[in-house]
C-alpha cells in the first residue's frame, strides 16, 4: 500500500512534467488501483462490452455468463452496452481501452469480420483486439409464417418453400439490414440455391426481421437459432432451414438442413462469442478471464440455460478463440469473390435492389 | 382457469416480501426518471443483475416498478424545471412548466399523479380483460402502419404551430433534417458523419434535453427570482385543485390512456410518440386549443395520463413475442429470460405463466396507487423548487443534464448536441418557432423514412399500400391515412362547409 | 437582441446597411436562419454523395429548411421574392426531372412538380407572391377572414399575435421594447430579460463547462463549472460553498453509480485520481502521522 501511495504522489508531484501519454498511462494505472501486479489481478471490477443493445442474443449470453464469472474472478462484472454501426461502434471503443485486463468484449465474428469488410473500417483490423475465448455459436435458420406456410398448402423444409416462392403462393423475403451478412446471404440463396423470392425486405436488424415474419408482413425471413425458439413459442412462425453446419435437430427435430441442398453457408451463417480484450493485454490477464468463462461455460446454470432457451454453449480457448477470427476477413473474401464475384459485386448488388425501387 | 390465476397473482403480490420490493422499485424508478437524460432503460439495467438472488414474480415486480416510477419521476423534472426526465414525459413540459411559472406546480404535480394513476389503473384493467384483441392488433401493425402514425405524428404539426405557418414548418423540417446524420436506414452510408461519434446519428434526447432544459436555464439565468413568478403560496390547496381537475376530464383521462396504450403497444415507434399524440389530440379537440402551451391543464392531464398507459401497451409485444418494443421492454425481457420464463402466448395462458403475468400487472396497478399516494404526499415539498432562487436551480439543472446525457453513452458529440440544440432551442422560443413542431420532427424523421423504404420494398414500390386494403389486405393502413387527411384537411373542410351554411 | 446592447459601436455601423438590406432591424432571429439557411444548403449539397435512396429524404428535407429559411429571411421583399425563388425552385425540379428521366426513367414525381410550380408562377406571379407572403409572415389563418368561430384553432391569436412576427413590430421592438412582444404572444413561452447578459454567460460558462470535461473529464469540471456560476452572480460564500459541493456529490455520485467513464477527459485521456482515492490518500497519511508520532 505504501508504494502506492508514493507513486500517487509522485504523480501529482510530475503532473505538470509529464506529457499527455505518460500522464495517461500513470492516471489509468493508479486511478484504478491496479497496479501491475498480475497475481493480483481482477483487484476491482470489470467492465464487459457488448457491441449491442441489451436483450440482443449476445447481450443474453454475456447476462447469462456474468454472474457466474463473479465467483471464479471474486469480482463484479459490469456489463457496458454500446451498440451502433453493427457492433463496430464498441469494437472500435475496445480497441482504444486500456489494455489492463479490466475491460474486455464480445465480438461475434465471422459476421463481426464481413461487416468490418463491408463498411470500410479502416481504423482499426480485427487482428488487433487480443482473444481471450470463445463461449457460444448461434447462427441463421430460416423462419416461415404459419398461416402463409398454410395457405401455400404447407411448407416444411427448403424445397417447398423454394416451391411456393416459384409458384408465387407467398411473398417477401425478410432480412436483417441492408448491407448486412444476412443480406449477402439473401443474395447467395437466390444465386446459388435458387430461392427465387418476389421481394427481399431488409429489417433493422434480428427482432424487427422476427416481428415481420411473425405479423406475416414476409412470409418467410432469417432468424437466429434462439430466436427462431422465440418465433416458434409465439406460435405464429415455424423454423424450417437451418443454415449452419451445427446441427440444430436437439431443437428443431424436423429442421432441414441447407448443406442438403448446396455448399456449406458456415462461413457467413455461423457466429462465435468470443471474448476479446484491447490490443496488447497481457497474455496473464487474458487466462484468468479465460478460466473464468470455462467455468461458466461448465456451470450446471449454464447448462440448464443452455437446455431450455435453445442456445448452443461451447467452450473454446484463446486459441481456438483466435482460429475464429484471424484470418476471417481473407477467408469471406476468398468465398464472397467465388459465389458472387467479390465485395465490389456485393457492394453493386445492395446499390441495384435500392434502385429497383426508384 | 384464468380466474385461478388472478387470485394466485393477488396471492403472490399480497405479501410483505413483495410490496417492498414493489416500493423499492418505484422509488428507485422516480430518482432515475427524475435525472434528465437516464431514463427507465439504464435504471432497469443496473437493477437487473441485483435481482439474480430474487425469485422470477419479485424480481419483475421490481423491473416493473422501476419501469413505471421512472414515468412519473420523468414528469416531475418536467414540470417543475423543463427538463425531459424521459423523453416520454417531454409532452408534460409544455403546459406542465408554464403551471409552474405560474405558481401552479402543485396543482400540475397533482394532476400529474392523478392522471397517471386514473390512466394506469384503467390501462392494466383493460389489458387483463382485452389483451387477446391488444396481441392481435399488435399483429396487424406492421411497416406501413409504423410509417403512417409517424406521418400522423408530423401532421400534428398543423395542430401544435402557434402564428406562422411557415415558421412551423421550418421547425418541424429543420427537426426532421436531425434525423438524417447518421447511417442510413437502406444503405451503408453514413449521412453526414465523418466521425464515428455521429455514425448513429444525433441523440434525440440530448436534443430534447438542449431545446428544453438548457434554452430554459439560458433564460432564466436572464430572470430575477424563481421559477414560479407570481407572488403565490404552494399549499395543498392547489393538490386538491389538481385532483379536481383530473376528475373533471374523465374524456381526456379516458382518450388519452387509450392512445397511449394502442400507440404504446406499436413496437419501435409507440413509447416515445404516444404522448405526443395524446397531447395533439387534447388540443385538436379543445374547444380553446390556444390555451395550450401556456399551462392549460389538460395538456398535463392529455400527456400524464398517457405515458402511463404506455408502460401497459409497450408489455403486450414484450410479453406476448418477445418483441421489444424499446429499450425499456428489451431489458424487461432480459429479466425474464434471465429468470427462466420465455416471452409468448404461455405468458397468457392459464397451464402457464398466466399467474406471473397477471401478478406482474397487478404490480403495476398497485405502483400507480404508490405513486398516486407518494405523488400527493410530495407535491408541496417539490412545488417550492420553484420558489427558490434561480441562482440555486440553473447551475445544477445544468450539471444534472450534462451529467445525465454524458454518462449515458460517453459520446463527446452528445455534449455537443445539448449546448447546440440549448443555444438554437433559446432563441427558437424567443422568436416563436415551435420548439414542439421542432421536437416531433426530431423524434419521428427515423421512423417515418425507414419504415417508408421498407413499406416501398414490401409494395414494389406502390404507395398503393398504404390506401389500398383489397390489394394489399392493410386495413389499418386506411383507416391512419384517412385519419391523416382528416386531421390535415378537416379544418379547412369545415370552414369551407360553415361559410357555406352562413350563406 | 440581447446581444445588440453588448456590441459597440462598430457593430452598429455594420448593423445600419444590414438594417437597409434586410427592410428590418437585424437581431438573433436573422442568425438563426442564416444558420438553417447555410446548414440546410451545405447539407443538400452534401446529400449528393450518398446511394441514390440514402439521398431522397436529406435533400428533401434540407431543400425545405433551406428554402423555408430564405423566404422567412426575405419576408420583406416576398411580393418580388418568391416568384423569383418558385420559378428557380420549378426551374431546378424540371431540369433534374428531366436528366433523371433520360438516365433511368424516374424522376416524374420532380418533373411534374417542377412544371407545376413553374406554371403556376409564372401564370400567377401576383398571387404566387401574395401567397406565400400570407404564409410565411402571417399568423394561420386557415381560411382567413373568421373570427369568431374558435372551432378553427389558430384563429384567436390573430388579435393577440401577428405583430411578433411582422416586419415592422420586430423593427419596432427589436432592441429596447422586448416587453412589448411578450404580450404579443401570449400563447407561447414569454421571455422576459431583466438581464440580458444572463444567458449569454449561461451559455458561455456551458461551453466552458464542455470543454474542461473533455480535457479533465466531467467529475472535476463540474465543481469547476458551479464555482464559475457562484462567482457570476455573486453569491455568498458560504452558499456558494455548499452549492459546489453539492454538485461534486451529485457528479462523484453518477461516477461512482453510473458511468465510471465520466472522470476522463475525452480530448486528452486524463483521468485525474478519483477523490476516494484522493481521500484513502489523506487517511492513510493520517496513519503515517499517527505512527509518526507512535515512534516519535
Amino acid at each position: 500500500m505504501f508504494s502506492v501511495i508514493m507513486d500517487r504522489r509522485t504523480f501529482v508531484q510530475t503532473t505538470g512534467a509529464v506529457g499527455a501519454v505518460g500522464l495517461t498511462g500513470l492516471a489509468g494505472c493508479l486511478g484504478d488501483d491496479n497496479g501491475d501486479n498480475g497475481d493480483d489481478f481482477p483487484s476491482e471490477s470489470l467492465t464487459w462490452m457488448i457491441p449491442w443493445g441489451e436483450g440482443g442474443g449476445t447481450d443474453t449470453y454475456a447476462r447469462q455468463m456474468a454472474p457466474l464469472m463473479e465467483d471464479p474472478l471474486d469480482q463484479s462484472i459490469e456489463i457496458d452496452n454500446r451498440e451502433g454501426a453493427g457492433s463496430m461502434l464498441g469494437s472500435e471503443w475496445l480497441v482504444q481501452q486500456d489494455p489492463d485486463g479490466y475491460t474486455f468484449g464480445t465480438v461475434n465474428p465471422p459476421g463481426w469480420s464481413f461487416t468490418w469488410r463491408a463498411q470500410d473500417v479502416d481504423a482499426w483490423e480485427p487482428e488487433d483486439l487480443e482473444p481471450i475465448a470463445y463461449s457460444g455459436v448461434f447462427g441463421y435458420t430460416l423462419i416461415v409464417n404459419d398461416d402463409a406456410a398454410e395457405d401455400a398448402g404447407g411448407i416444411d423444409d427448403f424445397e417447398s418453400l423454394r416451391d411456393a416462392y416459384a409458384d408465387d403462393e407467398i411473398s417477401g423475403f425478410g432480412y436483417q439490414g441492408a448491407g448486412s451478412d444476412s443480406h449477402l446471404t439473401t443474395l447467395l440463396l437466390r444465386e446459388e440455391y435458387d430461392l427465387d423470392y418476389d421481394s427481399a425486405v431488409p429489417y433493422d436488424g434480428g427482432g424487427p426481421t422476427m416481428e415481420a415474419v411473425i405479423g406475416g408482413e414476409v412470409a418467410a425471413g432469417f432468424a437466429t437459432n434462439t430466436s427462431a425458439v422465440a418465433a416458434e413459442e409465439s406460435g405464429e412462425a415455424t423454423a424450417i432451414v437451418n443454415l449452419m453446419d451445427i446441427d440444430l435437430d436437439h431443437v428443431f427435430p424436423d429442421i432441414d438442413p441447407i448443406t442438403d441442398y448446396g455448399d456449406s453457408l458456415a462461413w457467413i451463417t455461423e457466429f462465435y462469442q468470443v471474448q476479446v480484450a484491447p490490443p496488447e493485454t497481457p497474455e496473464e490477464e487474458r487466462e484468468v478471464l479465460m478460466d473464468a468463462i470455462q467455468e461458466a461455460t461448465e456451470h450446471e446454470e449454464t447448462q440448464e440455460w443452455e437446455e431450455e432457451t435453445g442456445n448452443i454453449v461451447e467452450f473454446g480457448d484463446m486459441d481456438d478463440a483466435a482460429d475464429q477470427y484471424v484470418g476471417s476477413v481473407e477467408e469471406i473474401e476468398s468465398q464472397v469473390d467465388e459465389s458472387i464475384g467479390g465485395f465490389d459485386e456485393f457492394q453493386r448488388l445492395v446499390e441495384e435492389e435500392e434502385d429497383e425501387e426508384e | 382457469m384464468t380466474v385461478e390465476s388472478f387470485v394466485g397473482a393477488i396471492e403472490a403480490l399480497l405479501t410483505v416480501e413483495t410490496m417492498i420490493w414493489l416500493l423499492a422499485g418505484v422509488i428507485i424508478g422516480i430518482i432515475v426518471g427524475g435525472l434528465p437524460g437516464l431514463g427507465p432503460p439504464l435504471g432497469m439495467a443496473i437493477i437487473l443483475p441485483l435481482t439474480l438472488p430474487l425469485d422470477a414474480a419479485n424480481a419483475i415486480i421490481l423491473l416493473v416498478g422501476v419501469y413505471s416510477g421512472s414515468m412519473y419521476g420523468g414528469s416531475i423534472a418536467a414540470i417543475l424545471i423543463n427538463t425531459p426526465g424521459v423523453s416520454s414525459s417531454a409532452a408534460t413540459m409544455f403546459d406542465g412548466y408554464p403551471m409552474s411559472q405560474q405558481g401552479r406546480a402543485a396543482t400540475a404535480l397533482a394532476i400529474s399523479a392523478t392522471a397517471s394513476a386514473f390512466a394506469g389503473l384503467f390501462t392494466i384493467a383493460a389489458l387483463i380483460l382485452f389483451s387477446p384483441a391488444l396481441i392481435e392488433m399488435v399483429l396487424a401493425v406492421g411497416t406501413p402502419e409504423r410509417f403512417l402514425v409517424a406521418i400522423l405524428g408530423l401532421a400534428m404539426i398543423t395542430v401544435v404551430t402557434r402564428g406562422s405557418l411557415a415558421k412551423g414548418l421550418l421547425a418541424g423540417v429543420a427537426g426532421l433534417l436531425v434525423t438524417t446524420v447518421g447511417i442510413a436506414p437502406m444503405s451503408l452510408d453514413q449521412r453526414y458523419s465523418e466521425t464515428m461519434y455521429l455514425y448513429d446519428g444525433i441523440d434525440f434526447v440530448a436534443v430534447l434535453i438542449g431545446l428544453f432544459a438548457i434554452a430554459e436555464m439560458m433564460k432564466l439565468a436572464g430572470q430575477e427570482g424563481g421559477i414560479a413568478k407570481d407572488e403565490v403560496t404552494i399549499d395543498r390547496a392547489g393538490i386538491t385543485e389538481g385532483v379536481r381537475s383530473t376528475i373533471n376530464h374523465p374524456i381526456t383521462v379516458f382518450k388519452s390512456a387509450n392512445i397511449g396504450m394502442i400507440v404504446g403497444a406499436i413496437p419501435g415507434a409507440g413509447a416515445t410518440v404516444s404522448n405526443f399524440v395524446a397531447y395533439s389530440e387534447a388540443v385538436r379537440s379543445s374547444s380553446d386549443p390556444d390555451s395550450f402551451g401556456s399551462g392549460n391543464e389538460i395538456g398535463v392531464i392529455a400527456s400524464e395520463a398517457s405515458n402511463n398507459g404506455t408502460v401497459a401497451g409497450s408489455l403486450v409485444p414484450a410479453i406476448s413475442f418477445g418483441i421489444p418494443g424499446s429499450s425499456s421492454t428489451a431489458v424487461l425481457i432480459g429479466g425474464l429470460l434471465m429468470h427462466d420464463l420465455r416471452p409468448g402466448p404461455s405468458m397468457f395462458d392459464p397451464s402457464g405463466e398466466l399467474t406471473l403475468t397477471y401478478t406482474m400487472l397487478l404490480a403495476l396497478l398497485v405502483g400507480n396507487v404508490v405513486i398516486l399516494l407518494f405523488g400527493l404526499s410530495m407535491v408541496t415539498q417539490l412545488g417550492y423548487l420553484t420558489k427558490i432562487d434561480t441562482d440555486y436551480i440553473i447551475p445544477m439543472v445544468i450539471v444534472l443534464s450534462f451529467l445525465g446525457t454524458y454518462a449515458l453513452r460517453i459520446n463527446p458529440i452528445d455534449i455537443l448536441t445539448v449546448i447546440v440544440f440549448g443555444i438554437i432551442g433559446f432563441y427558437m422560443v424567443r422568436y416563436n418557432y415551435s420548439v414542439i413542431a421542432f421536437v416531433l420532427g426530431v423524434v419521428l424523421g427515423d421512423i417515418a423514412e425507414e419504415n417508408l423504404y421498407t413499406a416501398l420494398q414490401l409494395s414494389d414500390g406502390s404507395f398503393m399500400i398504404f390506401v389500398n386494403p383489397l390489394e394489399y389486405g392493410r386495413w389499418l393502413s386506411l383507416i391512419l391515412s384517412v385519419l391523416i387527411v382528416l386531421l390535415i384537411f378537416g379544418p379547412y373542410v369545415k370552414q369551407w362547409w360553415e361559410r357555406r351554411q352562413a350563406v | 437582441m440581447e446581444q445588440d446592447d453588448t456590441v459597440g459601436s462598430i457593430a452598429d455601423r455594420v448593423r445600419a446597411p444590414l438594417e437597409t438590406v434586410l427592410g428590418e432591424r437585424p437581431t438573433m432571429e436573422h442568425v438563426l436562419l442564416l444558420l438553417f439557411l447555410v446548414v440546410g444548403v451545405y447539407m443538400y449539397q452534401g446529400a449528393s454523395e450518398f446511394a441514390p435512396d440514402a439521398q431522397t429524404f436529406p435533400r428533401l428535407m434540407a431543400g425545405g429548411t433551406a428554402v423555408l429559411a430564405f423566404l422567412l429571411l426575405a419576408r420583406n421583399y416576398l411580393t418580388v421574392v418568391a416568384p423569383l425563388v418558385g420559378a428557380g425552385l420549378g426551374a431546378y425540379l424540371t431540369y433534374d426531372g428531366v436528366t433523371t428521366f433520360l438516365a433511368d426513367g424516374g424522376g416524374l414525381v420532380s418533373l411534374v412538380a417542377g412544371v407545376g410550380l413553374l406554371v403556376a408562377v409564372v401564370g400567377f406571379r401576383e398571387r404566387f407572391g401574395e401567397g406565400v407572403e400570407s404564409f410565411v409572415a402571417e399568423p394561420i389563418q386557415v381560411m382567413g377572414d373568421t373570427d369568431t368561430t374558435d372551432a378553427i384553432p389558430e384563429s384567436e391569436t390573430e388579435h393577440e399575435e401577428p405583430p411578433a412576427d411582422e416586419a415592422d413590430s420586430e423593427t419596432a421592438d427589436a432592441d429596447r421594447a422586448s416587453s412589448g412582444e411578450e404580450s404579443d404572444s401570449a400563447a407561447m413561452y414569454v421571455y422576459e430579460i431583466d438581464d440580458p447578459k444572463g444567458p449569454v454567460v449561461t451559455g458561455a460558462l456551458c461551453v466552458g463547462y464542455m470543454l474542461l470535461t473533455f480535457t479533465i473529464g466531467m467529475l472535476y469540471a463540474t465543481p469547476i463549472f458551479v464555482i464559475a456560476w457562484t462567482l457570476w452572480v455573486r453569491m455568498d460564500v458560504p452558499k456558494a460553498v455548499a452549492l459546489t459541493v453539492l454538485s461534486f456529490v451529485t457528479a462523484y455520485l453518477f461516477y461512482d453509480l453510473i458511468q465510471d467513464d465520466i472522470a476522463e477527459g475525452w480530448l486528452t485521456g486524463w483521468e485525474l485520481p478519483a477523490p476516494d482515492d484522493l481521500l484513502g490518500l489523506w487517511i492513510h497519511a493520517g496513519d503515517l502521522l499517527q505512527w509518526g508520532v507512535v515512534i516519535g
